[in-house]
């Protein structure tokens, strides 16, 4: 499982090398995520426009991804971040992952800029560059057929860009599979300016496991524990859907940009697509679970689209922040966002504040290119605004380079109503009745996001004396409390971290079910699948000098510091409408999140202002980056 | 509705749900649509995403404090 190599790839001069990994950098930062951000952080030079050819691209498979690990499917996908100017990073589930590590590679760095389109072909330890100009323009459904079609090998792993990378929307996404998107902080956009359209993998070369009868004995255990689970019953027949209704219920969505928190319309829940839609349902790389909804729309308007997903979150982005009610709606836009590779959350962030301040106003038809985008309209103008914005035409166009900008060029005070962090738009819930919520998505280091630290057990009501069991100390089971939260994050940032550089989707760790695997699960894996020997406190080291890295990074690139870490205005103003009692007429306390504020940052060893302070940059071996190991 | 004639289930015997109003555990009749919280009064839709697991869809009637 450690012997994977690091290919470096220059598209302007077409120069090819690799390296492999040394045992002490995996010890440093194991793989995936955290191994990016190294490379990243160590090959990209400070300053770099994102858009030109100095920015540097890195796909990595996780530590564990293609090994016997329950959900060991995942591939990251790091750059400058086009959107924000900070870390770019997103992470998808899938089967690319796992055939990169069988064609020899876990990491590839690619930069420059070449004359014309390109794509990558990574087979059994070679990488060519070969020629992409027939595949410019086709879709993220079509390149894949394409490539595998001109190599002759339907098992070839694509991950791709559409029309939004390839017209530089500053959120468009990358894909690969029918279904897998990473999504946020516009890394299609990254490939879009390198005119890098693919990336074509298939491997046949073993990958040995260290200890192999002990590790499947290890396997068949996690996942017996996680299937037989109630959570794992219900995740395979409602997919992430099944977060849906209580959260909905409870009053913590955002529906109307920010004007309701409850959708009270029920359209919109899973037993009506469940009913209507779903055609069963299929699995990433390694899942038991198989949450991944297939569907089709047998009659009406967009009859015989079929797809992959729905997710909860395309739920929240392209229904409840838009006031969609339709699933058709739905369904469609997300067809058409995969189609085009197009971040749907990001783009349902920024229709929703386009129709807010229509609705307020703010903006009207001259701006909108006479289309109406009154709340009542949503289900007829959401799929006319997504492709605008994906052919970067007209309003679209004002909208494709992110909500920031877009606020800076319609003025008027738009910006209040702009809901984003360090410039990435806002999560689909409404996060002001939740302390632990708010302060995960405020200080994550790529924007606003929830899959940073999201502790959704926070939710559950858990005893302090279970939590104990679960984290180590304990942690108040009253959701709207600010007392001990920011400990909670903190743990829960590290796990994550974790996860993502071992390549383990999180819906098989404690982020739905605290009966589910963390730290000292993922210890032993590691041990049994590559040999090291590393405790749970040496993984929380870990994670924490990959986060702390991350930290440095955005100061580094942009000086990012405490004032970047608040959620907006808004969410310490306006009382929420509607919900349960413990959600309704609930805001943040500034007063209290800025003591939430401080005791993380004490966790993490940074100071006040949020920065690594100098001991603890000495502690985590993090003084000498960039060190360039390879 | 469920099985009760008169108005939604209260009984004690059946699958548990969780009152996302004040968190208590709340039976629900095999097959039910709709059920009432015994400790707050209120009152849910559900539905069924298997035989045995019943989930709730929404709000029914509100009871808040």
């Amino acid at each position: 499982m450690l012997h994977r190599k690091v290919g470096y790839i220059d598209l302007s001069t077409g120069e090819i090398n690799e390296s492999s990994i040394p045992e002490r950098l995996r010890r440093l930062y194991l793989g995936g995520r955290g191994l990016n951000m190294y490379l990243l952080f160590n090959h990209l030079e400070p300053g770099t426009d994102p858009l030109g050819p100095g920015n540097v691209l890195v796909v990595g498979a996780g530590l564990l991804s293609g090994g016997p690990v329950p959900g060991g499917s995942r591939t990251d996908v790091a750059a400058k971040s086009p959107l924000t100017g900070l870390l770019g990073d997103t992470n998808m589930g899938g089967f690319f992952s796992p055939e990169l590590r069988f064609a020899g590679f876990d990491h590839l760095v690619i930069k420059g800029m070449p004359e014309k389109p390109v794509y990558l072909w990574v087979r059994d330890g070679e990488i060519e560059i070969r020629d992409a100009t027939h595949l410019w323009g086709k879709d993220t459904l079509e390149t894949p057929e394409a490539i595998r079609a001109e190599l002759g090998d339907e098992d070839i792993k694509v991950l791709c860009i559409g029309a939004a990378g390839e017209n530089l929307v500053k959120f468009a996404n990358v894909r690969t599979g029918v279904k897998n998107a990473g999504g946020r902080t516009g890394m299609g956009c990254v490939m879009g300016s390198k005119k890098l359209k693919a990336i074509a993998v298939r491997g046949t070369l073993d990958l040995k496991v260290k200890y192999p009868e002990k590790a499947l004995e290890y396997y068949w255990q996690l996942q017996r524990k996680i299937l037989d689970s109630k959570t794992a019953r219900l995740f395979s027949v409602e997919g992430s859907l099944m977060q849906y209704n209580p959260t909905n219920t409870t009053g913590i969505l955002r529906v109307k940009n920010l004007g309701l928190n409850r959708m009270d319309d029920l359209s919109l829940t899973p037993d009506t697509f469940l009913e209507k839609y779903s055609l069963g349902s299929t699995a990433c790389f390694g899942c038991g679970m198989h949450c991944r909804h297939k569907w089709q729309i047998k009659d009406g308007k967009y009859s015989g689209l079929r797809g992959e997903g729905p997710e909860y979150y395309t739920l929240m982005a392209l229904g409840n922040v838009v006031y969609n009610t339709s699933w058709e709606t739905v369904l469609a836009a997300q067809y058409l966002v995969d189609k085009i590779g197009l971040d749907l959350a990001e783009a349902g962030n920024i229709i929703g504040w386009a129709m807010d301040l229509y609705n307020r106003g703010i903006i009207d038809k001259n701006d909108t290119d006479d289309l109406d985008l009154d709340w009542n309209n949503s289900s007829e103008v959401l799929l006319v605004l997504l492709e605008k914005i994906g052919n970067r035409d007209g309003f679209g166009n004002v909208l494709a380079d992110g909500i920031r900008v877009a606020a800076e060029r319609i003025g008027r005070d738009s910006d209040y109503y702009a809901l984003e962090v360090k410039g990435l738009g806002m999560v689909g819930t409404d996060d002001r009745a939740v302390p632990s919520l708010a302060l995960g998505v405020a200080t994550s280091t790529r924007g606003a996001d929830h899959l940073r630290s999201r502790p959704a057990t926070d939710l559950f009501g858990l005893p302090e004396e279970f939590t104990e069991k679960l984290y180590g100390f304990p942690v108040s089971s009253d959701y709207n409390a600010y007392q001990t939260k920011a400990k909670l994050i903190h743990y829960m940032e590290l796990l994550y971290e974790l996860v993502d550089s071992l390549g383990v989707c999180k819906y098989h760790t404690i982020f739905i079910s605290p009966t589910f695997p963390q730290f000292q699960e993922y210890s032993k894996l590691i041990y049994y699948l590559t040999g090291l020997e590393l405790s749970v406190d040496e993984l929380k080291r870990i994670a924490e000098r990959c986060y702390t890295l991350e930290r440095l990074f955005n100061y580094r690139e942009k000086k990012t510091t405490r004032k970047d870490d608040y959620l907006p205005d808004r969410y310490y103003t306006e009382p929420t409408p509607s919900g349960v009692s413990k959600t309704r007429g609930k805001f943040l306390d500034r007063a209290k999140f800025d003591e939430m504020l401080d005791e993380y940052y004490a966790l993490h060893g940074w100071d006040q202002d949020g920065l690594p302070k100098t001991e603890t940059l000495v502690e985590l071996g993090l003084d000498k980056e960039p060190s360039h190991m390879i | 509705m469920s099985s009760a004639k008169s108005g939604p289930y209260k009984g004690t015997r059946g699958v548990e749900i969780r009152c996302l109003e004040c968190l208590a555990r709340i039976d629900v009749a095999p097959k039910a649509k709709e059920v009432e919280c015994p400790n707050c009064g209120t009152t849910y839709l559900i539905y069924w995403p298997t035989p045995d697991i019943a989930k709730i869809k929404g709000v029914a009637q509100e009871r808040l404090p």
